[in-house]
């Protein structure tokens, strides 16, 4: 069955790749040329009766820096390159545009949950406004054309960050993978190409751009999702019904590391953490509040959690603050 | 034109390195762009002397297989032989510029060479439209396990598509 909270899909993404006509692409890009595509980029949003805010890359402490990476709203990318760089998100970061990152733009909806259409309904009509207002790079033959070729054609990355620890532990993600790469679509660690995977968790996305319709892509993408969480499911079952005792001990001592640690890594966080999250899944841990389980990773990462908490530390005082808001925050949710 | 290889690492970008080693008597060919090869290890030392034994060790694929590597984009100073390091363009009218060499390489990166999606200026045809309809009814189908009629969607969708839908997208 089809159950939208079982906490298996944690996100979707819809990202646009744009160049507007007669710029060079950022990588090649003046200061002049940087300045005039992020102005372009502000004018058009402002008429979306939307509000959006602008961070500059220049104007970015390291910790925002981080933390806006660690939210996948800013990329390696764009911290690397042009000086003009900037992100311009709305207010609640569902809508987020990367500007001067290895193209003028990079337009993003995240939303989290299962959520693939809709997150690219939002993101196309935003594209709409920009481009009712701009002239875009674009050719009849290969349409949009970005920086790298890889991109050309509907510029459309569609994905899905996926939890998946059931495939994971009964080594059956190969198949999975193997599967999806015959419709181009590929399987990734979280934070995309190079990435490795924390806490089981996977990012599926579309490879081709060209020779398919945005329709076609999204279809395409949540299809394989929709299997995929399919197989998590029946994994699970697999792997309870395989060694329930050895299963229910791993979980709970995880959960009892979380809840009683003085120091916790966020290494550690992740690898007990996604146990948790499969305890409340089976049942062995009740958990009252589904929507802060699912925002816990994000908030105690290293950079996130600093924000929050309006301090600098350092790797030791950082996980000694984890351990023991994770423990109190755990202790509140769960039962 | 001569036929662009792509990465045997990655398969995305052009290779511009080549290298055999012999094990055993079997030589082993690998070609690979210029990220996979520093990735492997294979890197350029930046020694002047080293030059002309890297050359040695690895051949540019592109002088192989005489691609006009001097090329340049008259709008922003892009080289051919930039692109193929890089796997990157400098501005749109690259894509002019190149046209051949993109075309090669687009084909095989992205298996095709024709756009049918979105456009700046779009609207689509009623069958276009149609079958985006289709294929968001097909993903509620399956969506809530409804396979009879996910099928019977997907059979109308056939049908649309026949023949082949290239070009569905009205831009004029």
């Amino acid at each position: 069955m089809n159950n939208v909270n079982n906490g298996i899909v944690i996100s979707c993404r819809a990202r646009l790749a744009r160049n507007f006509d007669g710029y060079v692409f950022p990588a090649r890009l003046d200061d002049e040329g940087g300045k005039a595509i992020l102005k372009k980029t502000e004018d058009a949003l402002a008429r979306s009766g939307e509000s959006f805010g602008t961070v500059k890359r220049a104007d970015m402490s390291d910790l925002q820096a981080e933390t806006l990476k660690e939210l996948h709203l800013i990329s390696d990318e764009l911290l690397r390159g042009n000086k003009n760089a900037a992100v311009v998100v709305n207010k609640n970061n569902e809508i987020c545009i990367m500007v001067n990152e290895e193209d003028h733009l990079r337009e993003q909806c995240i939303l989290s949950g299962n959520r693939l259409s809709e997150a690219y309904s939002r993101i196309s009509a935003i594209d709409d406004i920009i481009a009712s207002q701009n002239k875009f790079a674009f050719d009849k033959r290969l349409g949009y054309l970005t920086a790298c070729p890889t991109n050309v054609g509907t510029g459309l990355r569609a994905s899905a960050l996926m939890f998946l620890p059931g495939l994971s532990m009964t080594n059956s993600l190969a198949g999975c993978v193997n599967a999806v790469s015959r419709f181009d679509m590929t399987v990734r660690g979280e934070y995309g190409e190079g990435s490795d995977s924390e806490g089981f968790l996977y990012q599926i996305s579309n490879q081709k751009t060209l020779g398919i319709s945005e329709d076609e892509i999204i279809s395409s993408v949540s299809g394989a999702v929709n299997q995929i969480e399919k197989q998590e499911i029946v994994a699970r079952n697999a792997l309870l019904q395989s060694n329930e005792a050895l299963l229910r001990d791993n979980i709970m001592r995880s959960y009892g590391i979380l809840t009683n640690a003085y120091k916790l890594s966020f290494k550690e966080f992740t690898e007990k953490f996604a146990m948790v999250k499969l305890g409340v899944y089976y049942g062995f841990i009740n958990c009252n509040d589904n929507a802060a389980l699912g925002k816990m990773l994000d908030k105690f990462r290293p950079a996130n959690m600093m924000t929050s908490a309006g301090k600098i530390m350092n790797e030791n005082e950082r996980d000694i603050y984890r351990a023991a808001n994770v423990a109190a925050e755990l202790k509140k949710i769960t039962v | 034109m001569a036929e662009i290889r792509m990465c045997d690492e990655c398969g995305i970008r052009p290779a511009v390195y080549y290298t055999t080693t012999v094990i055993n008597g079997v030589a082993n060919e690998r070609y690979l762009c210029e990220i996979c090869k520093n990735k492997h290890g294979f890197i350029k030392p930046d020694i002047p002397f080293f030059d002309s034994l890297f050359e040695a060790f690895g051949v540019p694929v592109a002088e192989r297989e005489n691609v006009r590597r001097n090329d340049v984009c008259p709008t922003c100073g892009c080289s051919a032989s930039n692109y193929l390091k890089t796997g990157f363009l400098g501005c749109p009218d690259c894509y002019k510029t190149f046209d051949k060499l993109i075309l090669d390489s687009v084909s095989k990166i992205q298996k095709d060479t024709k756009h049918i999606g979105k456009s700046p200026d779009k609207f689509y045809s009623p069958e276009e439209a149609k079958y985006n309809d289709l294929l968001r009814r097909r993903e509620e189908a399956v969506a809530v396990e409804d396979y009879k009629l996910a099928a019977k969607i997907n059979e109308e969708m056939k049908k649309l598509r026949q023949p082949p839908a290239q070009g569905g997208q009205k831009n004029e």
